[in-house]
């Protein structure tokens, strides 16, 4: 199960292409980043893949086996969502013992942001607290690879900087796909980028391209 | 089940509120819950905490297998009240 393989996936909301037949490529050990215009359709691109958004036409696969449904993808496809998808009313030890196998678990528990929450509840927290529960949670989970939607939201620099090393340090045994608003932060973390236009992915090889497709000024590179 | 846990309490609560008002049988119960536990998972989950459903999707669980956990442990609750 060494790479994730998505290819021909179409989607249209009331007659508006939004993905055309957008294909994806990502090994695992890999970064990948996704980045393109508010609207342009990366989340429900990552849902697509997840399996919770439904397609036009979608094949997805992972090493040999083909995922049609989010059961397919049980412990191969994670996905990180935009806002908090943790529950809330239970505390965070119980969520991270009832998410994670005991092999994972110990890291999550023993983790110096996750520690000293473990005994709160999910609206005892704030945005960016639960923010790193539900990253730990998600790398840390069975899944062979990761799909990030947004995962700096409400997240402080310092936050943001641990998270960027950790996935980092963790990313051999496992492949990412991630998308941020801010595409400094896909870049910092990111082997490669791929950019959603009018429905079409574009592989990016220079920072540069981003400029001719009207994503960044040229001031903004030199800043 | 996690999941269940809110749904149960609410609905139980409802179910026994709207039994006592009524001065109706145990058995009833078991009817008013099943009722009720649907229009509280759509109410909690599907309404209020749509995006709680990921934490359930990263487990492998889709929509149809949670909503069949809801009418299934309102099928058990009723059989088991009936009985009675």
């Amino acid at each position: 199960m060494n790479n994730l393989h998505v290819d021909s996936i179409t989607k249209s909301y009331n007659n508006k292409v939004v993905l055309s037949d957008v294909f994806l490529f990502c090994e695992k050990g890999e970064i990948k980043g996704l980045i393109g215009r508010n609207g342009s359709g990366k989340s429900t691109l990552l849902k697509i893949i997840f399996g919770t958004e439904k397609a036009d036409s979608k094949f997805v696969k992972i090493g040999g086996k083909v995922i049609k449904n989010l059961s397919d993808g049980r412990n191969l496809i994670n996905y990180l969502p935009q806002d908090s998808f943790l529950p809330n009313n239970i505390s965070i030890k119980s969520l991270i013992y009832l998410f994670l196998d005991n092999k994972n678990r110990k890291v999550v528990l023993e983790n110096e942001y996750v520690k000293p929450l473990l005994n709160k509840k999910k609206q005892n927290l704030s945005g960016g607290e639960i923010r790193i529960i539900e990253i730990l949670l998600i790398i840390h989970s069975k899944a062979e690879f990761i799909l990030l939607d947004e995962p700096f939201n409400g997240v402080s620099p310092i936050v943001k900087e641990y998270i960027v090393k950790y996935i980092k340090k963790l990313k051999l045994t496992k492949g990412y796909i991630i998308t941020d608003h801010d595409y400094e932060n896909v870049i910092n973390l990111a082997d490669s980028i791929v950019y959603l236009q009018n429905g079409f992915l574009k592989q990016i090889n220079e920072e540069s391209e981003l400029i001719e497709l009207g994503y960044i000024t040229k001031n903004y590179l030199q800043h | 089940m996690l999941f269940q846990r809110k749904i149960f309490f609410i609905s139980y609560f409802l179910a026994l509120s709207l039994a006592l008002i009524i001065k109706a049988s145990h058995q009833i119960i078991g009817v008013f819950y099943l009722m009720i536990s649907t229009f509280v998972h759509l109410f909690v989950y599907d309404i209020l905490n749509s995006n709680q459903y990921y934490y359930y999707f990263n487990l492998g669980l889709n929509k149809t297998k949670l909503w069949i956990s809801t009418f299934v442990i309102g099928l058990i609750n009723f059989i088991i009240l009936s009985v009675i």
